[in-house]
């Protein structure tokens, strides 16, 4: 039960996160749609553990908890990937910026 | 009679306003143009740089030795026939370029490096790390140079084209030697003096590290 209340204030604090960033505009209304998915998804797992125990023989996990956490590393590193390529795109971007700046505006 | 060929030296800066002036004003009494890029300096270099009668291309951030080289190189490419890079911390002499311009002319070569021997002003660890990376390079590229770290060279404006770097560092040297082999052009080495400053602000053991992983991941790539 421990577990889980932690895992409930933790989803309704990254929901509230979530949404305060919105408000401040840095999250488009899709940003807030998908992340508000992904932290009720989060809250609903962790009260109801047992929705997924459905997964765990086909998949031949041992237990739900290997199950989530596989689950979570696959997120997490799609998301490092996401975040690295974007990172990349903006990284050429500055550079396109910032050459170009300097060239037009030479003293 | 074959018209002279015209040189601009290329000076990336980075908080130099104490020593940019006076590198300047060497520079210019064996160059024909100066372009210095100012790489989003927070003191006064660009002023000074105005001041001592260069042409100033500025970053409005920070982007590394590399990228602002690439910058001044780009624009000097645009009506140089030969570009020569020095350092602005007064790290390299100018009163030496006529002699990486004349290594490069008589020589017949594409890309002349300054090479630093070591002397008694080199920091041990400079010492090191440079026989470090030099004996590496060799190893993983089979390329024998004195000095893979050396910022003071000269190359054609053709060359230039084919040695741009990519690298927004202080790995440009090292690529820019790869980039030259890769392409099959003629490069050399001239002796230049080893000036070391109290405050050397250059290469750190950091960078280094970076430059010795990097050439490990080009090795892998080729």
């Amino acid at each position: 039960m421990g577990i889980q209340l932690i895992g409930i204030a933790f989803g309704l604090f990254m929901a509230y996160l979530t949404y305060l960033y919105y408000k401040r505009k840095n999250l488009s209304f899709n940003d807030l749609a998908i992340w508000m998915a992904i932290w009720a998804g989060f809250v609903f797992v962790t009260i109801f553990p047992e929705a997924l125990e459905g997964f765990v023989k086909p998949l031949m996990f041992y237990r739900l908890l290997d199950l989530l956490m596989v689950v979570s590393f696959m997120v997490l590193f799609v998301l490092i990937f996401l975040m690295y390529s974007t990172n990349r795109k903006n990284e050429q971007k500055i550079n396109r910026i910032v050459r170009e700046i300097a060239l037009k505006k030479e003293r | 009679m074959t018209e002279p060929m015209k040189t601009v030296a290329v000076i990336p800066a980075y908080n130099e306003e104490r020593r940019v002036g006076n590198v300047i004003r060497e520079t210019k009494k064996y160059a024909d143009s100066v372009i210095v890029v100012d790489d989003g300096s927070k003191d006064g270099t660009m002023q000074e740089a105005e001041k001592a009668g260069a042409k100033v291309l500025r970053h409005i951030v920070n982007m590394g030795k590399g990228f602002a080289l690439q910058t001044g190189c780009d624009r000097a490419s645009e009506n140089a026939d030969l570009i020569v890079v020095l350092d602005a911390d007064g790290q390299h002499d100018p009163s030496e370029i006529p002699n990486l311009v004349k290594a490069l002319e008589e020589g017949g070569l594409d890309l002349v490096i300054g090479s630093r021997p070591p002397n008694k002003n080199m920091p041990m660890i400079a010492k090191f790390g440079n026989w470090w990376i030099r004996s590496w390079f060799d190893i993983l590229f089979g390329i024998k140079t004195k000095d893979t770290q050396s910022g003071y060279r000269a190359f054609t404006a053709e060359a230039y084209k084919k040695i741009r770097w990519h690298s927004t560092g202080y790995f440009v040297e090292t690529e820019s030697i790869i980039n030259a082999s890769k392409h099959k052009l003629k490069y050399g080495e001239t002796p230049v003096k080893t000036i070391y400053h109290d405050n050397y602000k250059g290469t750190t053991v950091i960078d280094g590290v970076k430059i010795f992983c990097k050439m490990l991941l080009w090795k892998i790539r080729q």
